[in-house]
């Protein structure tokens, strides 16, 4: 059926000191707090016309870490990061395809 | 006999700490106790200008605690201030954040199905509603949500024009009507007013409906979009978990390619598409029976071939299906064993079919 890819949806989602998430086909990745944070794809990370990191790195703590997160709809997660940004959705697509992420062998 | 809590505040008061007669706990050495079984979880805060008293008086405390009934053994940690303990609790805490929360509403209901169609004049609160009676016919639970804030039409189909929705306690009552629940901005403001909102307003109003109203619950709750791919269709995208989108089509070319907007959106949030209803198929003359393609029938079914979504089924261009709407008695509940009314509730029944097997 169209658009719904069990690819796309999460199973569980859980943090241990890096974000896990199993998606429904079975696949667990495993993404780095520092990596997800500098990935934020929010207006004020990302200028919204050019597509252009506006972010510095430079600014973002090197223990940052997600504070309390939030599922949006079928789509995305929202994160609250320790330096108090919140703004940025990340969709499960991109979680899946896009931002910097290890895959786990055990599943 | 004591309780345990009397008995260990007991034993820990006849523990000396410092020079001046003051025990382990008026000196908040004690910081947390907690019982799990039989074994008692002990915190200590021992100060290094304590270092000299400090392995004796962990000592006295263990063999005090296991003196009382109901501790068999106890666990010690031994930290050097207050302040450790809350820098360790805020890292653990913020190293390790909860699963993400589930922030979504209707979690009340096995199936939220959204109405949508890329174009508006389609027909869609007509389907919206009849396809819910046909649900409730089918045995079902059923409520409607009226989420087209900018031209509610669900209050006039069924009949509840100018009713207002009643506040009990923090929450507003859904109204009731032929066995279904139902709330529609319509019944919030007057009929002559316009609604001139910017996206946050109807996102709010959105979220008051689905957040702030005393839903029943039950087998399905169908969603009435407004036309167009716009911020209520993203607020109830992101306030819901959508089991999903039902677009509704007029055969011809304009709104079969608004349709094909409406699907590329729905892909994009995540939610999937269960499939089209061909709305204003063909008309039927009523005095010869001859069919008239008014709008060009079948164009939805090819564009569903074509997107390799289910055709659910088409709904034929009927006086009493619009009389039904206007009435305020859908045709479903009007005249159940009219041709329209079968053709409405063998959609309900595909449509079941598709949701069983999606889920």
């Amino acid at each position: 059926m169209a658009g719904s890819k069990l690819s796309t949806r999460p199973k569980e989602i859980y943090f241990d000191g890096r974000m896990h998430v199993i998606w429904r086909d079975g696949v667990h990745t495993i993404y780095k707090y520092w990596d997800l944070r500098s990935a934020c794809p929010c207006a004020s990370c990302v200028d919204e016309l050019t597509g252009e990191k506006v972010l510095d790195d430079s600014t973002i703590p090197d223990d940052i870490h997600p504070v309390k997160s939030a599922y949006i709809g079928n789509y995305a997660l929202e994160i609250l990061w320790s330096d108090d940004h919140n703004t940025g959705i990340y969709t499960f697509q991109k979680l899946r395809d896009e931002y910097p992420h290890t895959t786990s062998a055990i599943s | 006999m004591n309780s345990i809590e009397q008995q260990i505040k007991e034993t820990l008061q006849q523990i000396p700490f410092s020079d001046n007669g003051g025990n382990v706990l008026d000196a908040e050495v004690v910081y947390s106790l907690e019982l799990s079984g039989e074994t008692a979880n002990v915190m200590l805060v021992i100060g290094k200008e304590y270092q000299s008293i400090r392995e004796e008086t962990i000592k006295k405390i263990e063999a005090g605690l296991k003196t009382v009934d109901g501790i068999s053994d106890v666990t010690m940690k031994v930290v050097g201030s207050k302040s450790e303990i809350e820098t360790q609790q805020k890292q653990n805490a913020g190293a390790n954040p909860a699963p993400p929360e589930q922030a979504n509403y209707l979690q009340e209901y096995e199936n939220v199905i959204l109405i949508a169609s890329g174009k508006g004049g389609v027909g869609k609160s007509t389907v919206a509603i009849n396809l819910a009676l046909a649900l409730k016919e089918m045995g079902k639970k059923v409520s409607v949500l009226d989420a087209d804030v900018y031209g509610p039409s669900i209050p006039i189909m069924l009949g509840k024009r100018n009713e207002p929705l009643q506040v009990v306690g923090q929450q507003v009552k859904p109204l009731n009507q032929y066995g279904i629940d139902f709330m529609s901005v319509g019944n919030m403001v007057k009929e002559d007013q316009a609604l001139i909102w910017r996206g946050p307003m109807a996102h709010q109003v959105i979220q008051q409906m689905l957040r702030d109203a005393a839903w029943p619950g039950g087998d399905y709750m169908i969603i009435d979009l407004p036309p167009g791919t716009g911020d209520v269709q993203l607020s109830v995208a992101q306030m819901t978990e959508a089991t999903g989108a039902v677009i509704v089509c007029t055969p011809q070319d304009v709104a079969l390619l608004d349709a094909r907007k409406a699907i590329a959106m729905f892909n994009k949030v995540n939610i999937p598409v269960l499939g089209m209803i061909e709305n204003m198929s063909a008309f039927v003359c009523p005095k010869c029976g001859a069919e008239t393609p008014i709008f060009a029938k079948g164009g939805t079914e090819r564009e569903s071939t074509d997107q390799n979504i289910a055709y659910i089924g088409g709904i034929p261009i009927e006086m009493d299906i619009r009389l039904g709407s206007d009435n305020g008695d859908p045709i479903v509940h009007a005249s159940p064993n009219s041709a329209s009314a079968k053709v409405f509730k063998e959609i309900a029944v595909r449509l079941d079919q598709i949701v069983t097997e999606a889920n």
